[in-house]
C-alpha cells in the first residue's frame, strides 16, 4: 500500500512542471474560461457598473451607468451615477435633458472641469477615447 | 566534493548536463518561444538572459547547493523586474505613478498580492475589487488568477522563493551582511502575517478598497503608486517609503531574516495555507539530525521550529544547504524520506525554476535591454 502511494506521489509531482508549462502556454485559454466563474467581474466602484442608456446628443455618443453605491458587507448610503462621453471632444460640451437617479440634468464640460445642474462632481477624468465624469448621489 | 554529492549529478559534469538539457530547452521555449523581433540590444539581452538562467540552473544541480544559485536568480529577477515595470508605466503612461484616470478606466496591473484582499468581496458581493483590467492589457486580473492558483497549487508557499518578483528585494538586502547585527529574531513573528491576512482582508471588504495597496505595500516604492495630490496621497508616500526602508531594506539587513516576506506579506500567509495541499514539502530526517541547529539559524523565513520546518517554509533550500549531515532534505510527501532523495529534488526544482523563468524571464531581459541601451 504505502508503495502504491508512493508511485502516486512520484506521479502527481512529476506533473507540477507540466501543469505550469500548460499553464503558461495555454495562458489566453485559461484566461477566457476563467472570465465565466461568477465573481470575475470588476467591482462597479471602478468600472461604473452596467450601462442601463445610451444616447446620442449634439453628435456625441453618451452612456448612463446603473446607480453605484459602494460597498461589501453594506452599501454606503453617498453614491455615484457614471456618464461616459464616448469620443474626445476638442472643446466645451453641454448635454441637455439627461435623466440621472430620476432628475432631468444639464451636463456641460471643458477639458479642465465638468458641472451638472442639481448634481456634484465626484470625479471628472478625461481618457484618449472617452471622458468619465461622475455625479454624486444619493439613497 | 561534500555530503552533497549524494544528489545524482552534483560534482559530475556529464550527469549535470543530463539534468540541465531539459531546463535549459524549457527555458529556450519559454524565453524565445513568445518573442519576435527587436533591437540588437534586446537580441543581446534575450540571449544573456537564457545564458544566465541556464546558468544558474546548471550550478544548482553541479553543485547540489540549490538556495546559494536560486537566490542569485531570484535577486537579478526582482530588480530587473521592477526597472523593466517601471520602464512600462513610463512607456504607456508618460509616469510610475496613477491617477484617477488610470483607477476609472481600471488599467492598473494587477498584483498577486492583492489576492488576499479580495477573498471576502469575491465571495460575498461575487466582484473584484480592484481597478484593474480583466483581460486586455499587461497583468490582467485573469492572467493572474490562473498563475496564481496553478502555482499556488503546485508549489505553495514556494511561490515566494520561486517566483514573487518582489521577494527578491528582502532576499537580496537579507544576504548584505556577512553577520547579523541582531542575532535572535523570536520565530512567533511569522505568525503576525496570518494576522496581516485576516486583517486586511477584513479592512479592504468594510473599507471597499485594497486597504493593504492603498496603505501600507512596501513595493509601491518601487513599482508604481498614488500621484501624489493632497495630504493623504502624501501620507500614504510616505507610508509606502517609511515600510519599504524598514521591511524591505534595514531590518533583513540587520536581521538576515526576510521580515518583510516572513512576518508582514498577507500573501505569504495565505500560500502558506496552500502548503498544506501541496506535495513538495522540506523534511527533516529525524535519523540523521544532530540537532546542531544551523537549519534554523539559516531560515529566513522564521519557519524551522525544533529543527522542523513549518507551515511557512517557502522552500529556498537555505537549511537543506546549510545542513552539515544532509538531514534536511527536499522531500515528496507519501514517500520514505530516507529513498530517491534526487528525484525529489530534481521534481521539486523543475516546476520551481521553469515558474521563475517564466514569471520573470521577460522581465529580466526587458530590463537588461535597457541597460544595454544606456551604454550603446
Amino acid at each position: 500500500m504505502k508503495k502504491i502511494l508512493s508511485v502516486f506521489a512520484y506521479i502527481w509531482a512529476s506533473l507540477g512542471t507540466l501543469t505550469i508549462l500548460v499553464a503558461f502556454i495555454g495562458m489566453g485559454s485559461w484566461q477566457q474560461l476563467s472570465l465565466n466563474l461568477p465573481f470575475m467581474r470588476v467591482d462597479p466602484q471602478y468600472s461604473g457598473g452596467a450601462v442601463v442608456d445610451s444616447v446620442v446628443r449634439n453628435n456625441l455618443k453618451i452612456s448612463i451607468h446603473e446607480n453605484v453605491f459602494p460597498g461589501v458587507f453594506r452599501q454606503s448610503g453617498n453614491g455615484f451615477v457614471q456618464i461616459d462621453v464616448n469620443q474626445c471632444p476638442a472643446d466645451t460640451i453641454r448635454i441637455d435633458s439627461l435623466l440621472i437617479n430620476n432628475k432631468i440634468t444639464t451636463i456641460s464640460a471643458t477639458p479642465e472641469k465638468a458641472e451638472a445642474d442639481g448634481f456634484e462632481i465626484e470625479d471628472f477624468v478625461k481618457l484618449a477615447d472617452r471622458w468619465i465624469i461622475r455625479l454624486k448621489i444619493e439613497k | 566534493m561534500n555530503r552533497k554529492s549524494n544528489y545524482w549529478g552534483t560534482g559530475r559534469i556529464g550527469k549535470s548536463i543530463l539534468l540541465f538539457a531539459p531546463m535549459m530547452m524549457l527555458i529556450m521555449l519559454m524565453l524565445l518561444g513568445s518573442a519576435s523581433g527587436g533591437d540588437a540590444a534586446t537580441q543581446i539581452a534575450r540571449l544573456i538572459t537564457i545564458a544566465f538562467f541556464g546558468a544558474m540552473f546548471f550550478l544548482i544541480i553541479y553543485t547540489g547547493k540549490t538556495d546559494k544559485w536560486r537566490a542569485v536568480a531570484f535577486i537579478v529577477s526582482a530588480l530587473l523586474f521592477c526597472i523593466a515595470f517601471i520602464h512600462n508605466l513610463i512607456l504607456e503612461r508618460g509616469s510610475m505613478t496613477f491617477s484617477n484616470a488610470e483607477e476609472l478606466s481600471c488599467t492598473i496591473p494587477f498584483c498577486h498580492i492583492v489576492t488576499t484582499m479580495m477573498i471576502i468581496p469575491a465571495a460575498v458581493k461575487q466582484t473584484i475589487l480592484f481597478p484593474g483590467s480583466l483581460v486586455e492589457g499587461f497583468a490582467s486580473i485573469s492572467a493572474m488568477f490562473v498563475i496564481v492558483l496553478c502555482f499556488s497549487i503546485v508549489l505553495g508557499r514556494g511561490f515566494c522563493s520561486w517566483g514573487c518578483f518582489y521577494g527578491g528585494w528582502d532576499d537580496g538586502t537579507s544576504r548584505i551582511l556577512r553577520k547579523p547585527v541582531i542575532k535572535k529574531v523570536n520565530n512567533s513573528y511569522k505568525w503576525f502575517s496570518f494576522a496581516m491576512l485576516i486583517v486586511m482582508a477584513l479592512w479592504s471588504a468594510e473599507a471597499a478598497e485594497p486597504t493593504y495597496c492603498s496603505w501600507l505595500c512596501p513595493f509601491k516604492a518601487v513599482t508604481e503608486n498614488e500621484r501624489i495630490v493632497d495630504t493623504i496621497t502624501l501620507i500614504k508616500n510616505i507610508i509606502f517609503t517609511l515600510t519599504f526602508a524598514v521591511l524591505v531594506v534595514v531590518l533583513p539587513l540587520l536581521t538576515k531574516k526576510r521580515i518583510q516576506c516572513a512576518t508582514f506579506c498577507p500573501m505569504g500567509a495565505l500560500l502558506s495555507l496552500f502548503n498544506k495541499i501541496n506535495i513538495f514539502e522540506v523534511k527533516n530526517d529525524t535519523s540523521k539530525c544532530i540537532g546542531c541547529g544551523k537549519c534554523e539559524k539559516a531560515c529566513p523565513m522564521l519557519a524551522i521550529e525544533k529543527r522542523c520546518p513549518t507551515l511557512t517554509c517557502s522552500k529556498c533550500g537555505k537549511c537543506v544547504d546549510a545542513c552539515p549531515t544532509g538531514a534536511m532534505r527536499f522531500h515528496i510527501k507519501g514517500t520514505p524520506i530516507d529513498k530517491h532523495t534526487t528525484i525529489a529534488r530534481t521534481l521539486f526544482i523543475f516546476p520551481a525554476y521553469t515558474f521563475l523563468v517564466t514569471l520573470c524571464g521577460g522581465s529580466v531581459a526587458n530590463g537588461l535591454a535597457l541597460i544595454i541601451n544606456l551604454f550603446i
